[in-house]
């Protein structure tokens, strides 16, 4: 987990990582298959966001929260939570979920890690309010925390705004 | 009998035993490469690690820009993959230099350049896989080659997802390439699957005289 110092300022979040922070703090990360999974909270202007690898934790536990579609998204709320934000306030969008080559086996990763976030967001009753997801290009996300927009930046094409 | 150890784990010896193997596999990819580029190339095995997940990116010192990469994915159940990267420019001259034609694209790629860029990848990768196979005693399949234009971390993540449904932390073999005195800036990246690593372990493990 990391948490920022408080000015603003361009926080990275690697692979099987999270953050959380507030405005005018901004959460960056670079998605292929890893879904980007960012909450935010409209009335404080704290967020938190998660570079998830896999789907499912299959109910082990693990040092890695952010590893984790399932783990993250509970675990992001958790970490909100201890700023006083509630789950039933927030609201999330998502990025990522590539393919970027073609597989041996039968599991496309990008889809199932989409798939597992739509379903723990909306037993979480946590709405999406935009998603970039799919495709077969990479992503690179700047989510800013006093806005609550999410910029993707996708190879060769314009940049877009969530 | 003697369980060797979980899949997912990652001792120091394991990675010794890989480099002594892909050592191997190194030497007969400069032959291949010398032979296809017409000049010698020579690829020196610049590490063997066990990464923790959370330092894969910052370790490989992954380029922000946009790469030029050549995925070989090994057939499953073994797995695993071997990804050429290039930056742009060195990629470029690469495709230049094969076609010999001066044809050049300007922004994206011409079909030829694809074509000598995915030939690399393909004789490269055939090149370092028969050596393993042969040296692991296994057949191993690679994929048709797929020429991927993105940023490199976002091809690494999809590449180590297999490996990290067991483990947090990742194997990951990193290959350099020189011409002469100039290093170019091309790397091999070589992601064994967790079912690959077992066998490559087990196989030269056998081959060992057993501890006292």
């Amino acid at each position: 987990m990391v948490f920022p110092t408080g000015s603003e300022e361009l926080i990275n979040v690697g692979m099987g990582q999270t953050a959380v922070g507030q405005s005018p703090t901004k959460l960056t990360a670079v998605l292929g298959s890893c879904l980007g999974i960012c909450l935010w909270h409209p009335r404080s202007k704290r967020g938190a966001m998660a570079h998830a690898v896999l789907p499912s934790s299959n109910g082990k536990p693990t040092q890695l929260p952010g590893k984790f579609v399932d783990t993250a998204i509970r675990y992001l709320c958790d970490q909100l939570a201890l700023f006083g934000v509630p789950s039933d306030e927030l609201v999330a969008k998502l990025a990522g979920g590539a393919c970027m080559f073609v597989t041996s086996g039968p599991l496309q990763i990008g889809d199932c890690n989409i798939e597992k976030a739509l379903s723990c967001l909306q037993e979480m009753r946590i709405p999406i309010l935009a998603q970039d997801v799919g495709g077969t290009k990479g992503r690179r996300v700047t989510f800013e925390l006093a806005t609550g927009r999410l910029l993707v930046q996708v190879v060769g094409e314009t940049l877009k705004t969530l | 009998m003697e369980t060797a150890f979980s899949v997912g784990s990652h001792r120091p010896d394991r990675v010794a035993i890989f480099r002594q193997l892909l050592t191997s596999a190194t030497r007969e990819a400069s032959v291949a490469m010398s032979r296809w580029v017409g000049d010698v190339i020579d690829l020196t095995l610049e590490e063997v690690r066990a990464v923790p997940l959370e330092e894969v990116c910052t370790t490989l010192d992954l380029s922000e820009k946009v790469s030029i990469l050549v995925v070989l994915t090994l057939r499953a159940p073994l797995g695993g993959q071997i990804i050429l990267h290039f930056d742009e420019p060195n990629a470029r001259a690469l495709a230049k230099a094969l076609i010999a034609t001066g044809e050049h694209s300007s922004g994206g790629w011409s079909e030829l350049e694809q074509s000598a860029l995915l030939e690399t990848g393909n004789i490269l990768g055939c090149a370092y896989v028969n050596a393993l196979s042969r040296m692991i005693d296994h057949e191993l399949i690679p994929s048709a080659p797929v020429l991927v234009c993105d940023f490199a971390e976002c091809v690494l993540e999809q590449a180590l997802a297999e490996q990290l449904q067991y483990s947090d932390v990742v194997v990951v073999s990193r290959t350099r390439f020189t011409q002469g005195e100039r290093n170019l800036n091309w790397w091999v990246l070589f992601l064994p699957g967790s079912q690959l690593q077992e066998l490559m372990d087990q196989s030269l493990r056998v081959a060992l005289p057993r501890p006292r």
